[in-house]
């Protein structure tokens, strides 16, 4: 009897000294960089390298910009960029390299910490057939500054509510985006917010977010400025529409966006787009 | 809905057919059991009635006078048998009846044990010699058949089992004046002696169950387990009567009884699946009367499925396993679903703070049995609590996700108004029908639908949003409004037709046809209407998932011992699966779309062998099954034998390979409800699943306690999981094998129970060592431990009778479960300018939860046997443990923080059930 419990007892040790083997390590925060790039035809490379926010339960981190690396960019029609480290987390090539256009592929490559750092993108081709509805529209300007809410007859007057319609062509089907960028170095607000008030600011000028299909229009209400816009159509590639997936942000459904870059982390991205004018004008 | 009428338009038919035999079969008068016209006494002894009865008519009866003298009767025999006279008579005394093998009426104190010529050892001379015996064991309380239960010849080595319908046969029975061990878990152990008078042609050995309320004379030799856990290498047997003495919340549950046992894991509260020595619920192979049961949850995973009211015996098997078993690769849970009372009408019922549930059960005429079982879910305290700690978390989602054009409640121009439509429920119906038209044949039509109703969804609207008095300007005629659905809807319905047959003594057949169907469909969507200048547009965005499988099988199982120390099983089975997955978002994406069908064609033979005057056990065997998909055929060699190196000591292991072609893969999202679907094996992008195992162990076995240890280890290959985690780009179609990744998974471990079995005080401790890696070389270029590795669990269970209290107390400890998560959160700068936060989880499951530990206690105090009143606290001490955890960025212009939030499990919660029955 007593035998028969000493043999389990070894069995016993026997198991727990198996059991112990290896598993993977935790990678440390801060050990992967972030990189964001957007690579465009007829402009010269602009990247932007930083760490992440490292988590630790007792006190908060901060993005630092990683200065001094030696970042190398290669085409696949042989053009090698030489990337130059100007301050703030910045990589810029010569103003006269410039990446060129469509379904060319570039790599990029850099050692970090003792690991090689690298990503590749195409750049897609450049949207065809974009068209604007109205180039011009006519807004009037609502100034709340000096307290309480104008009548409603002085709201109303004068403004052309008509969506502008944006149109391309996209026989593909693939993803485009779209941005409005006020191009005035001073804009006039068209509402001018109550003076120390918390006025809610609108941000739903249209879908903001990558777009499937042809076409997509303006509200002429959710322009926040009066002057010159560019209306920019971006062809994009998958993965930077994979940015715009919500991720998940439990144990259980972790997911950083895909994307093309190995021991890093953001965006490395070929784009290609298309630029027309809009003008807000005052009542 | 359609599905559940035609069920329940089944049982309306099954009633309508049954009642019509019943009219067939009323009880006839027979010599000893005569007609009698009409006869009245008023106020006589009964001693005197009796006395009477036998000097009119040919009736011998054997009574104690002076036992029977309290009792004056006044009755009238009018136009009715003697018999069911005297059950009417005995109806309001504390008096029985019974019939001996000679037929002669024996009246005794209702609570006494009826004492047969078996009861009594025999010492004449036996009349036959080395003989087969075939016989039946039953439920003396109901007729019930007991499966699996242990039939010995006492001072021997010669045993055998009952099979499924409570059949057994014993080859070379030495004389019929030997003594019969008669044994099953929860039940008396019995001796039963035979004699020549026995008839043993038509042999029924009629056990008592351990109610603890019959006045035992020999308590010393009468013994009762709550589970059985050393038969066979890797098996556990268990009895639904017992469990309910365990400490449950809610519901008395097998499979959460099952968790309790060393190498089930316990620390899974939002899965009442078995999680059997580091494998996942899917990979244990569920049979209810024959058919498979895909899916056993209620309410998100805190019950299982099965009613234990409509359960006769469980089998489970941790490793291992037989060649009649296939299609899984972890472990099997074997269910036998009551036939019904054969002696007379019951009928029972539970109510708890969670549920209510009820039963039926009776004879129809000789030769049929019906029982129905129902269980559904009330409004009750402890309903709302459970479906709030798995819901809440959800709801705060939609609340987020719905401030989309900055609809907070603190908007002062606007007003928000939200409004929770949450309704929901479960409910579970058994039925089964049994005939047995002759004494070798029985079909038995077995009914199971369990579904589960959730629905929590809202909706809200945000109105007059824009500064007031702007009236027909720009901001004027605007509203939002969404609706969110979270309705969830899963179940299974499923049935089996069996017949069975006693062809001789050495030759048994069961043959089965079922159809299981499991469906799961989710709408977690929000449709939102934006009105703008008073013009409607409609918006929907969110999930909607369906999930539906069918499984059609036909199969045939032999039983067949030509020779003395061998039975040889073998059989055939055709199984035709379909199964369809769709994963839909924002209406019109489906993400995944499958629908696959495939066929599996089996053929198994067995032997149990015992060897070496029955010292050694030793079953090998083989499964064969073709897979019309992949067109392979897989062979899976298995082998199991025990070695009783002395009557106590035994030695056992087991290896084999093992196959699984349908497999469930969990979509990691198990915050909104159970987010698990079931697919079909191909052969590319989901391979079919292959598993080697190697058991080996020893026990230790006294008349009250058990030692048992078993080292066991799995290797998997093509284990399959699913992540959305390196898709290039959402919003599309995608292939398999962006989403799918296989590979490996290795599990070692050790599974030590040390059991006091019988007494007043009884329990287990058990103890379980164990590792499960993965290397799946898309989440990390080394291995890593699987979602459901844990490294050390202990569970002590204790249970305690005093008078009539039943006290039961359970103590769990569970190391932490592995998680994967956040290391840091970064920043993007978009095309248009704005920002967007990003998180970075760790490498695949690198951290560990803190450890799991709880108690819970209950304490029955039994009214009478058939009423029962019963305390129970899940997590009396009030332990926080971690069911996940979710991260969120929060950007405070430029301050970024990670904040961490523990979704946790239930807390102290206690309830209470109500139980009752006829007899």
């Amino acid at each position: 009897m007593g035998k028969k419990y000493i043999i389990l007892t070894l069995l016993l040790i026997q198991s727990l000294l198996i059991s112990c083997t290896e598993t993977n390590d935790v990678i440390e925060s801060g050990e992967k960089p972030i990189i964001e790039a957007y690579l465009a035809p007829g402009h010269p490379v602009s990247l932007k390298v930083y760490t992440e926010i490292p988590y630790a339960e007792t006190s908060e981190g901060v993005s630092e910009p990683i200065d001094g690396l030696s970042i190398k960019i290669t085409g696949s029609n042989g053009k090698v960029f030489i990337l130059q480290s100007i301050g703030g987390g910045v990589y810029a090539s010569d103003d006269s390299e410039l990446i060129e256009g469509a379904s060319l592929k570039y790599k990029m490559e850099f050692e970090y910490k003792g690991r090689t750092i690298s990503a590749e993108t195409e750049i897609p081709e450049k949207p065809t057939g974009f068209a604007i509805s109205a180039t011009e529209v006519y807004r009037t300007q609502v100034n709340l500054s000096s307290g309480g809410f104008p009548g409603g007859g002085g709201f109303g007057g004068g403004n052309d509510n008509t969506p502008i319609e944006l149109s391309w062509s996209n026989p593909e089907n693939v993803y485009h985006f779209i941005a409005v960028e006020n191009t005035e170095a001073q804009p006039v607000q068209i509402i001018i917010p109550p003076t120390g008030s918390e006025f809610p600011t609108f941000r739903f000028r249209f879908t903001n977010e990558p777009l499937l299909g042809t076409h997509n229009n303006i509200q002429p209400q959710s322009l926040e400025y009066f002057g010159n816009y560019d209306v920019i159509l971006y062809r994009i590639n998958p993965d930077y529409s994979a940015l715009y997936q919500s991720s998940g942000t439990t144990t259980q459904n972790l997911s950083t966006p895909p994307s093309s870059i190995a021991n890093g982390l953001g965006i490395f991205t070929g784009i290609n787009s298309d630029t027309l004018k809009l003008l807000v004008k005052k009542n | 809905m359609r599905k559940r009428l035609s069920y329940f338009s089944l049982i309306v038919l099954w009633i309508c057919l049954a009642g019509e035999v019943y009219a067939q079969n009323s009880k006839k008068s027979t010599v000893n059991n005569p007609l009698i016209k009409d006869e009245f006494f008023n106020n006589i002894p009964l001693a005197n009635v009796l006395a009477e009865m036998e000097k009119k008519y040919p009736i011998k009866m054997v009574y104690d006078k002076d036992e029977l003298k309290p009792y004056n009767i006044t009755y009238w025999f009018a136009n009715e048998t003697f018999q069911d006279g005297l059950k009417a008579v005995f109806k309001k005394m504390p008096l029985k009846f019974y019939l001996d093998e000679n037929e002669i009426i024996h009246i005794i104190g209702k609570n006494k044990r009826i004492e047969t010529i078996a009861d009594v050892k025999f010492e004449g001379q036996p009349t036959r010699t080395d003989f087969t015996l075939t016989g039946k064991v039953v439920d003396a309380t109901n007729g019930e058949t007991l499966p699996f239960a242990t039939v010995n010849i006492r001072n021997t080595k010669t045993g055998s089992q009952t099979n499924v319908d409570g059949y057994f046969t014993l080859l070379k029975v030495p004389a019929d004046t030997v003594t019969l061990e008669v044994s099953y878990v929860g039940f008396i152990t019995r001796y039963y002696h035979l004699n020549p008078r026995v008839n043993l042609a038509d042999l029924r050995i009629e056990i008592e169950p351990a109610t603890g309320v019959l006045e035992e004379v020999t308590v010393s030799e009468k013994k009762t387990e709550v589970l059985k856990a050393n038969e066979v290498v890797g098996m556990i047997k268990m009895t639904p009567r017992n469990i309910a003495r365990l400490p449950n919340v809610g519901e008395r549950d097998p499979f959460r009884a099952f968790q309790l046992m060393p190498g089930v894991s316990a620390s899974n509260e939002s899965s009442s699946g078995l999680y059997v020595r580091g494998g996942t619920p899917d990979q244990t192979l569920v049979l209810y009367d024959g058919f498979t049961v895909y899916h056993v949850d209620h309410l998100f995973g805190f019950f299982s499925a099965f009613n234990y009211n409509a359960i006769k015996d469980i089998q489970l098997y941790k490793g291992g396993f037989d060649a009649k078993f296939g299609g899984r690769i972890s472990a099997v849970a074997e269910i036998t679903g009551k036939e019904g009372n054969k002696k007379e009408f019951n009928a029972g019922a539970d109510i708890s703070l969670l549920s209510a549930n009820g039963y039926i059960e009776t004879p129809i005429g000789d030769k049929w049995t019906f029982l129905v079982a129902a269980r559904r879910s009330w409004k009750g305290p402890l309903y709302k609590k459970l479906f709030e700690r798995f819901t809440t978390e959800n709801t705060n989602q939609n609340t987020q996700t719905g401030s989309l054009p900055g609809g907070t409640g603190r908007n002062p121009f606007g007003s928000f108004g939200q409004e929770q439509v949450a309704s929901s429920y479960f409910y579970d119906l058994n039925s089964k029908l049994t005939f047995r038209p002759t004494k070798t044949d029985i079909f038995s039509l077995s009914l199971y639908n369990g579904t589960d109703n959730m629905d929590n969804s809202s909706s809200s609207s945000l109105t007059g949003f824009g500064p007031p008095g702007g009236g027909g300007g720009g901001f004027g005629g605007r509203g939002f409004n969404t609706a969110s659905n979270d309705i969830s809807n899963w179940g299974n319905l499923g049935g089996s037709l069996k017949w069975s047959r006693q062809w001789s003594d050495k030759f048994y057949s069961n043959a089965l046809i079922s159809y299981s169907n499991y469906y799961s469909t989710r709408d977690n969507s929000r449709l939102m209407t934006i009105t703008r200048d008073s013009v409607n547009r409609d918006v929907r965005v969110g999930q909607i998932e369906d999930n539906n499988l069918s499984d059609i099988t036909a199969k045939i199982d032999f039983e067949w011992k030509p020779i003395s120390n061998n039975q040889l099983d073998f059989g055939l089975q055709a199984t035709r699966n379909n199964i369809k997955y769709t994963y839909s978002q924002n209406d019109t994406i489906k993400v995944l779309d499958r629908d696959d069908t495939g066929s599996t064609y089996i053929a198994y033979v067995q032997d149990h062998i015992k060897l070496f005057d029955t010292k050694l056990h030793i079953t090998p065997g083989i499964r064969m099954t073709y897979f019309d998909v992949t067109q392979k055929n897989y062979f899976e060699p298995r082998i199991s034998a025990n070695f009783n190196l002395t009557p106590k000591f035994k030695l056992k292991g087991a290896a084999g390979i093992y196959y699984q072609f349908v497999k469930q893969i969990n979509r990691e999202d198990i915050s909104q409800g159970n987010r698990n679907f079931w697919v079909l094996s191909n052969s590319t992008t989901l391979p079919v699943t292959r598993s080697k195992h190697l058991i080996i162990g020893g026990s230790y076995e006294t008349s009250g306690y058990l030692f048992d240890v078993e080292f066991y280890q799995k290797k998997s290959t093509d284990i399959t999981e699913y992540t959305l985690r390196f898709v290039p780009q959402l919003n599309r179609m995608l292939s398999a094998s962006e989403t799918f990744f296989n590979g490996d998974e290795t599990i070692n471990g050790v599974d030590i129970l040390v059991q006091k079995k019988f007494g007043d005080f009884n329990g287990w401790i058990g103890y379980t060592l164990s590792e499960a890696k993965r290397s799946i070389a898309a989440f990390s270029d080394k291995p890593y431990y699987s979602d459901q590795d844990v490294r050390h669990q202990f569970k002590v269970v204790g249970s305690y009778k005093y008078k009539n209290w039943d006290l039961a107390a359970t103590w769990i400890y569970s190391s932490g479960r592995p998680y994967t998560s956040i290391l840091g959160a970064y920043q993007v700068t978009l095309l248009d300018g704005t920002i967007r936060n990003f998180t970075n989880p760790s490498d695949k499951n690198a951290n560990r939860f803190p450890a799991y530990h709880r108690m819970d206690i209950s304490a029955t105090y039994n009214f009478s046997p058939k009423f029962n009143v019963s305390f129970a606290v899940f997590n009396l001490y009030n332990r926080t443990n971690t069911w996940y955890k979710r991260f969120q960025v929060i950007t405070d212009e430029d301050l970024t923080v990670l904040q961490t939030t523990n979704v946790n499990y239930l807390g102290f919660t206690p309830n209470v059930t109500v139980t009752w029955k006829l007899k």
